[in-house]
């Protein structure tokens, strides 16, 4: 069944992007998560209308289709259970840039930074700036709807997005928004799409909106607090300030403790926590600001803040932030990257919370992230072969959304839900809500084909993760049934990925 | 049942086993260390290129993970994966975990060696690196061959025949052949002598003042690709060194470093070799120089990394690592002499050169070496530097990978050079390297991109010496 699948996409796209070797297949099964599954076969569609032929293909046989770009996804949005595995790399082309209407066109698998260094030169500004800008994909920035430091200020990618072109499971090309702006002409369907995780069609071009490029002086505040209230409260005053930062991150003490060795003269030991603040503004006016915003945190207790304006003394402080990651990853090799986002005045409590989290399980859980957006980053630092710590790890995960919840909070700000936090929906939406969602699902997809088995909680898709086709008759793959791609799976045990 | 089993399971009796299973555990550790996050593809030169994940350090680790795990045979494109890897370790600088690829590229690739050890093409491989690479008159007649083969008739049919078949192997093959040198007359004097002693024209160079203080020992590593095709590049270094007031050596009975037969599964060969480097430069009987100076990024890197090829406690290991310490590359140690060639140029200005700085990736990624070199260049009066535009990522050369894979060896090169084009304002003056395969690389790449006759291709020491001796005259002579 599989062979046939793969001849009649080879009739359609060539046989040079359709793949189904072992290796191939093997190396299109994760994302940046510890997720992983085997696709039945790797296509690279070249244009809109190739993307078209794949979904035609796929609908004729039944076989689920799984769009991903780069394969840096946090949330296993993109990975694969089985089927076609359809990859946007080859649509990459800047289609245009719009200096005179400020915007820019172009195809899903762009990469986002290229579009950030062609635009810069055309003297515009494309401002959304996620971790991984330098390899994700836009097409993966609007179907996770990626944030970034910058967001606090500048919004996440669905601030940017005009308009859109989509490939729906029938087949059908739809464009939705255009070029302006301001659009109320029918509903906004747009919106609908950016972080739908390619289960509603399949983005294959983007309109964006452009900024012109932020004032040319940067300045950094740093701030540290001896408790989180204080820390927590200073975030508030600093968002509610007419002076507020461009970006406004947060690391806890347990990461201070991991970068000790990087820590700069700006702050002082045996702190809680710190606030890094990234200030954009003009020259004559950057001084002012930065001081405004060290009276700012002063006032809400910060026992050391420093307001940079040397390129040298903000280069230590950045530079002990980027020395974060590598040094969280020796101690021990699996990281847990969550993205529970709460309402910024909650930050206090629930900061509070993971630290009594972090207690009750023993596990090593360190807070970093984009306290201005109140979208924090809960990692857990442990070991996937150790099955009493992953059990631990777990139960950590879910208290940690159980009282990210409480606080009014949500399950992701950035990340998506993709397969880890399905099973959390239906604690997060009311079931009105989850419902007018799965119609939304069905009228789009009636077919359940296009990404099936993510965001929905639903029991159909604990099949697929142990390594059987999704929907219809797909061959089991050859090299898919292995204990590595059990249980990555099960709602009940989304950790036991790779203890195998 | 798979065809190929996993590993791990190597039998540990033959020492040559017993030191890949210690690799293959260690490469495992590392794998697992790998969180996928895509950090790496925009820093592989092969993914640029290629596109697919499999060709790009992430896909790599997972691919060795499969087969190790069993859950993929070797034949099912781990093979191509690994032999298509330049090895140039960008990916190690980019990742945010600190992964160290090498470990597992090089576990991965020895095992495969020796599953693969009865190919004809293997042992042919081999028998060449044994017995040809590593001899710098070998290699230079080789060479003289080759460009002799390439103007015969049967040459001037092979061309021919490429250039109707623009991008085939056979034209990416050719552009590599062409590009090697053909050093004539005294070889002999690009090898140590017998007594060690002096290389030609390695007198301090003019306009420069030793320094009044002590003069340390350093011992010059000639090398074999460098010794055989660009003599002149260590002439040039023992002339800086000495004009940097070091008391100079080339010790006898030194030998290729072993890095292309370690890279190409024959670690016995380049344990051998290491053996004798370490006689001959003094470690095994404790009196070595002050320092030991490379000026080729690959061998440099490879000597750094080489004591893991004896067991911890033994003699022999702690001499290489001995040499991992003592070993460092020209600019490194010029610069640490507190020595700068600008300083040593005496008269007014100069007319204006634009030289591109085309590192090793082995120095950038290996060694961390990347200041010193743009030091010394910078120092010079009227010398504009630009790293290309991607920063100086592989230009493909990649020890013989461009023997063994021109197409994509090709394919990098021309990236490369439009990543000097990119640059804008003309073709440079000057495009510099700091190892003798880049070098080779970019005078390739040269002629690739049409340019021949109008740059010049030189390593780091041969362009600083031939500056400082030239203080008013023409631009170098272009390749």
């Amino acid at each position: 069944m599989t062979d046939a699948i793969v001849r009649e996409l080879r009739a359609v796209l060539g046989p040079d992007q359709v793949l189904a070797s072992p290796a191939d297949r093997v190396t299109y099964s994760y994302d940046a998560t510890y997720l992983s599954h085997l696709p039945d076969v790797v296509v690279f569609p070249a244009s809109t209308e190739q993307v078209r032929h794949v979904l035609a293909v796929a609908r004729a046989h039944r076989v689920p289709v799984f769009p991903r770009g780069s394969g840096t996804g946090l949330s296993g949005g993109s990975v694969p259970l089985g089927g076609i595995a359809l990859v946007m790399t080859r649509m990459n082309r800047i289609l245009e840039i719009d200096r005179d209407n400020m915007l820019a066109r172009v195809q899903a698998g762009v990469i986002t930074a290229h579009l950030q260094e062609t635009v810069r030169a055309q003297g515009l500004f494309y401002p959304p700036d996620p971790g991984s800008a330098r390899i994700s994909t836009i097409g993966g920035n609007v179907a996770e709807n990626a944030g970034g430091p910058r967001s606090f200020h500048y919004g996440t990618t669905g601030r940017y997005v005009l308009g859109l072109e989509v490939v729906l499971a029938d087949g059908t090309v739809l464009k939705t928004g255009g070029m302006t702006t301001k659009n109320v002409t029918g509903y906004d369907l747009t919106s609908l799409f950016v972080g739908s995780e390619g289960t509603l069609g399949i983005v294959t071009e983007v309109t964006l909106r452009l900024l012109p490029p932020p004032p040319p002086a940067r300045g950094t505040l740093v701030a540290s607090f001896a408790d989180l209230t204080a820390l927590g409260r200073a975030i508030g005053a600093l968002a509610a300030h007419p002076a507020r930062p461009t970006s406004l991150e947060m690391v806890d003490r347990h990461c201070l403790a991991v970068v000790e060795a990087h820590r700069p003269p700006d702050i002082p030991p045996g702190v809680a926590g710190a606030l890094l603040c990234e200030v954009l503004d003009w020259p004559e006016a950057l001084a002012g600001r930065l001081r405004a915003l060290e009276e700012v945190c002063r006032g809400v207790g910060a026992v050391a803040v420093s307001g940079l304006a040397d390129a040298g003394a903000q280069r230590r402080i950045w530079a002990m932030r980027e020395a974060l990651s590598p040094a969280v990853a020796r101690i021990k090799p699996t990281k847990i990257s969550e993205d529970a986002t709460v309402p910024i005045a909650a930050i206090p409590a629930f900061l509070a919370d993971l630290e009594e989290i972090r207690q009750r399980w023993r596990v090593n859980l360190l807070v970093f992230g984009h306290a201005g957006d109140g979208n924090l980053h809960p990692n857990i630092i442990c070991d996937e072969r150790d099955a009493d710590e992953m059990s631990r790890v777990q139960a950590a995960i879910d208290d940690i959304f159980a009282a990210c919840l409480a606080r009014g909070g949500t399950l992701s700000g950035e990340h998506g839900i993709g397969l880890l936090k399905r099973r959390y929906m239906p604690k997060a939406l009311p079931p009105e809500t989850l419902d007018v969602m799965r119609r939304l699902k069905a009228l789009f997809d009636p077919d359940n084909l296009l990404n099936p088995g993510k965001v929905f909680p639903d029991g159909a898709v604990e099949e697929p993760l142990a390594g059987r086709p999704v929907t219809g008759p797909t061959a089991t793959p050859r090299v898919a049934a292995e204990p590595h791609d059990k249980g990555d799976s099960a709602n009940q045990q989304p950790l036991g990925g790779r203890t195998a | 049942m798979r065809a190929v089993e996993p590993p791990r399971n190597v039998a540990v009796g033959d020492p040559h086993h017993t030191v890949t299973a210690i690799g293959l555990a260690a490469a495992q550790g590392e794998a697992a260390r790998c969180i996928h996050c895509g950090f790496c593809l925009p820093a592989c030169p092969t993914y640029q290129v290629l596109g697919l994940e499999k060709h790009s350090p992430r896909g790599r680790i997972q691919l060795v993970k499969a087969w190790a795990e069993g859950r993929v045979d070797a034949d099912e494109g781990l093979i191509e994966a690994l032999d298509l890897c330049l090895g140039c370790r960008a990916c190690e600088t980019a990742c945010p975990v600190d992964v160290r690829y090498g470990v597992i590229l090089e576990a991965a690739r020895d095992e495969l060696a020796q599953r693969r050890a009865g190919q004809p093409a293997n042992i042919l491989l081999k028998l060449a690196l044994r017995h040809v690479a590593a001899y710098p008159r070998r290699l230079g007649l080789a060479a003289r061959l080759a460009a002799r083969f390439l103007h015969s008739a049967a040459g001037r049919q092979l061309e021919m025949l490429a250039a109707r078949r623009p991008g085939s192997w056979l034209a990416a093959a050719l552009t590599f052949a062409r590009a090697l040198p053909s050093p004539r007359g005294r070889l002999e004097a690009a090898r140590p002598s017998s007594s060690g002693g002096r290389l030609p024209g390695s007198a301090a160079a003019p306009g420069t003042t030793a320094p009044g203080r002590s003069r340390p020992r350093a011992a010059l590593f000639a090398g074999c690709a460098q010794a055989g095709l660009f003599p002149q590049v260590n002439a040039a270094t023992a002339s800086l060194l000495a004009a940097a007031g070091f008391q100079l050596e080339v010790p006898a009975g030194q030998v290729c470093c072993g890095a292309l037969h370690r890279h190409h599964g024959d670690p016995e060969h380049a344990r051998a070799l290491l053996r004798r480097n370490l006689q001959a430069f003094g470690l095994l009987r404790g009196e070595p120089a002050e320092v030991i100076v490379f000026n080729a990024g690959g061998c440099l890197a490879w000597i750094k990394e080489a004591a893991s090829l004896f067991p911890a406690g033994t003699p022999e290991h702690a001499a290489a690592r001995q040499l991992g310490v003592l070993a460092k590359d020209v600019a490194e140690v010029l610069v640490e002499r507190g020595w700068t060639p600008g300083d040593a140029v005496q008269g007014g200005q100069r007319r204006s050169l634009r030289v591109v700085y085309q590192p090793s990736c082995h120095l950038t990624h290996v060694c961390g070496v990347t200041d010193a070199p743009l030091r010394l260049l910078r120092s010079l009066p009227g010398v504009t530097v630009a790293l290309p535009s991607d920063g100086g990522t592989c230009c493909g050369s990649a020890g013989i990978y461009n023997a063994l894979h021109p197409q994509v060896s090709a394919a990098v090169l021309e990236r490369k050079m439009a990543a000097i084009a990119a640059l804008g304002g003309g073709p440079p003056d000057v495009i510099v390297t700091s190892n003798p395969g880049c070098h080779l690389q970019m005078l390739a790449g040269v002629r690739q991109a049409g340019l021949a006759g109008q740059v010049a291709v030189m390593q780091l020491p041969e362009f600083i010496a031939w500056y400082l001796a030239r203080p008013r005259g023409p631009l170098p002579p272009a390749a």
